[in-house]
């Protein structure tokens, strides 16, 4: 608990609005740099669905009213600002009675269910075949089959995705292709149901977890191999610690925790990547609701689900920053 | 190096790995060169590509479209056998092979054929994704019910990819195949290459300049000005960059090469930015910096003549950590139909690829070629890194050798 000092915590919680607010202003300016007028645009668009418009110049109005576009621009920064801050985030162009924050909270759980096991399962599984791969006492024969494990590491999620459609979903026919749960099914907390969730995240998991869990692998051969010539590790060897141990307790406990704060820099780009995994799957998430808001431009929807990508990233990096200092207890920040 | 050093390294065998001789120099590492081979292979693949290849080709409908002709034996046949219609389906979709036709050979150059299984009983409305839509149910904001279908497709035997015709089926006249409307694949591949590397090298580059600017600052001066680059590059850093950029595209709509490279270049910094302030910050206090600030050199000569030789590999490394990066953020913003339109690109062909389901119409080089040709381009960039690496860091080729 040493490190964990109100100042470090004040910091943490500052990156952590600092982040949100910057997310929230570069979604503000991007539209109003953007060439053209999106209510004009979404006007005109209308007309071209049905013809000429009777009075659009007051629909305009009226729109630019209810979105907040009137006034000068840190007024509509301010009541920007105070809207998302409630997490309002208005209502849907493209499928209009249904509010936008509804439309993300039916979509989250999927999303998150789906990026914590699948980061989960990778995370673990790579640093264990990266301290595998840097540990001396491995068999020879698991050494050298580790590195085939690493294969699929530098190909883009979403491509390993469609393999894995072409082979699994329409070559062999183990897996579905698309959605994340049988609509025949109800939902809730039985058993089949359950099953048939897993059986659908199959494929969308498998390809996160392959293609990302090269990049812990590496790093924590890195770090292992770095730790193997440590003081320590040579006294604990000495003192006739059985290799597990010095392993588990030693090499691991050691090399982990630079994986961490590498697990906070990167869950930015894996929420990145996986909205195209949810894309490829049809998986009924965040990235797939974001996939349609861009084909129906549906800017309200597009927006807020960024919006909320970007905060729940920040939130995870926020949790995994507090839990630091307890893994660690090396590290006080006392000067941050 | 002396006659006798090469003596002795010649006859300890177990030496020679390590040894000292001409070819020693850490480069000169394996990983590091076959991914640079790969990289060039494919950036050649576009240079000399042209003098080949008629690129002109890639143009829409410059080679024969997969338009099934109304005549073609066997599709009536085929039409005949399909299952019935879902029920939702459209009334072009039941008025038979002519209909089909008029209502298929639509702008996206979609295949009759698959909108004549009931498959296409909704899709384009909510323009939901082809692999899901191409079945009953698929298009709904929920992901809709894939299982269903695949029971239907049990009890209609009919395989679930199919391209009869032999649709683009690679020929000696387009060796590659071709695409539904009407490209040639090998020609596509020749423009798309060498720009989806563009736009990472121009990402990354723009990047890397910043990166270095703000990161040698940071390490250097220190104080507030380090505390404010810190804290903007770790927030920046933590930002989903590639949603932002799909709210930028959905704005933008069409965008050049260029103007995509710049974009993906305001996410590009922070780690560049990162590496070098922690680098320099450990190489401040070595002592052949500290020898040459005390014997005067200028703060700008010790930056850029005793510390950036040191750094090389790491700028490196993450340099080519940066163009696949951009790569891939490119791409991923194409396959979501966000890129250039009207040029070609690896990304662009991967999503008409999948809004023309092509994998369920069997037209495997369509999406396949494209995303082979990204995946060497990816391992060779990995590969260097990795290459790159063990450079920076002895003490991991150390472990290789073992």
């Amino acid at each position: 608990m040493a490190g964990l000092t109100p100042a470090y915590v004040l910091r943490r919680v500052g990156m952590w609005l600092l982040t949100i607010w910057l997310g929230a202003t570069i979604i503000f300016v991007i539209p109003r740099l953007a060439p053209g007028d999106p209510v004009a645009a979404m006007v005109s668009r209308l007309s071209a669905q049905s013809g000429y418009i009777e009075n659009s110049a007051e629909m305009i109005e009226a729109w630019r009213e209810r979105f907040g576009l009137n006034g000068p621009w840190y007024v509509q920064y301010l009541s920007y600002l105070r809207s998302v801050l409630t997490f309002d985030l208005g209502y849907s162009l493209a499928s209009f009675p249904s509010q936008v924050r509804d439309m993300i909270a039916q979509a989250v759980p999927w999303t998150i269910g789906l990026l914590t096991l699948a980061t989960l399962i990778s995370f673990v599984l790579g640093n264990l075949i990266g301290a595998l791969m840097a540990w001396r006492r491995t068999p020879r024969l698991v050494r050298s089959l580790l590195p085939v494990t690493l294969t699929f590491t530098s190909i883009p999620f979403f491509m390993l995705g469609i393999l894995l459609i072409y082979v699994f979903a329409f070559g062999l026919r183990w897996f579905p292709p698309s959605g994340a749960y049988d609509s025949t099914l109800t939902v809730g907390w039985n058993w089949e149901f359950i099953v048939d969730v897993i059986h659908h995240g199959t494929l969308p998991a498998l390809s996160i977890v392959v293609t990302s869990m090269g990049f812990w692998a590496l790093g924590m051969r890195g770090m292992m191999i770095t730790n193997e010539g440590e003081d320590y590790m040579i006294l604990a060897d000495a003192k006739g610690l059985s290799p597990r141990r010095v392993f588990w307790f030693y090499g691991v406990r050691n090399s982990v925790l630079p994986q961490v704060t590498a697990l906070a820099l990167n869950l930015g780009g894996i929420a990145g990547g996986s909205t195209l995994v949810e894309y490829i799957f049809a998986y009924p998430g965040m990235g797939y609701l974001l996939y349609l808001g861009i084909v129906n431009t549906d800017y309200t929807l597009i927006q807020g689900i960024v919006f909320m990508l970007i905060v729940g990233t920040a939130t995870a990096v926020l949790i995994l920053d507090l839990l630091y200092p307890l893994i660690d207890p090396r590290i006080t920040y006392e000067k941050g | 190096m002396t006659a006798s050093t090469v003596d002795t390294v010649e006859s300890t065998p177990s030496l020679r790995r390590t040894g000292l001789n001409r070819w020693d120099s850490p480069w000169l590492n394996g990983k590091f060169l076959v991914g640079l081979a790969m990289v060039t292979l494919v950036a050649l693949m576009g240079i000399i590509g042209p003098l080949f290849w008629d690129t002109s080709l890639a143009r829409v409908a410059s080679s024969p479209q997969n338009l099934p002709p109304p005549w073609a034996p066997g599709y009536r046949h085929l039409v005949q056998e399909s299952p019935p219609p879902a029920a939702d389906a459209s009334p072009a979709q039941q008025a038979g092979p002519e209909g089909e036709r008029s209502s298929g050979g639509s702008i996206t150059g979609g295949n009759p054929l698959a909108r004549a299984t009931p498959a296409s009983s909704g899709g384009s409305i909510t323009g939901g994704n082809p692999l899901a839509t191409a079945q009953p149910g698929g298009s709904s904001v929920t992901g809709g019910n894939p299982f269903q279908s695949q029971t239907q497709a049990e009890v209609t035997p009919q395989p679930q990819t199919t391209n009869p015709y032999g649709f683009g089926v690679p020929t000696w006249k387009h060796p590659l195949g071709t695409e539904s409307n009407g490209r040639d694949m090998l020609a596509v591949l020749i423009v798309g290459a060498p720009r989806s590397l563009r736009v990472g090298l121009i990402a990354a580059g723009i990047g890397m300049l910043v990166g270095i600017a703000l990161g040698f600052t940071a390490g250097f001066l220190g104080g507030w000005v380090d505390n404010v680059i810190r804290t903007i590059s770790d927030a920046v850093i933590t930002i989903p960059s590639l949603a932002v950029l799909i709210v930028i595209s959905a704005y933008v709509r069409t965008v050049s090469v260029e103007n995509m490279a710049l974009l993906l270049a305001l996410f590009a910094w922070p780690g560049p930015t990162r590496l070098i302030r922690a680098q320099v910050l450990t190489l401040r206090e070595r002592g052949y910096v500290q020898m040459a600030r005390l014997s005067g050199a200028s703060t700008f000569d010790i930056m850029f003549k005793e510390m950036m030789p040191n750094l090389l590999p790491y700028l490196a490394a993450s340099f080519t950590g940066n163009v696949s990066g951009a790569i891939l953020a490119a791409t991923g913003l194409e396959a979501l139909g966000l890129g250039p339109t009207r040029i070609p690109t690896l990304g662009m062909t991967i999503f008409y690829a999948i809004r023309a389901a092509a994998i369920l119409r069997g037209m495997w080089w369509w999406w396949g070629l494209p995303i082979a040709l990204l995946v060497i381009i990816f391992t060779g960039l990995f590969l260097m890194t990795i290459g790159l690496d063990e450079i920076a860091n002895p003490r991991l080729r150390g472990a290789q050798s073992q």
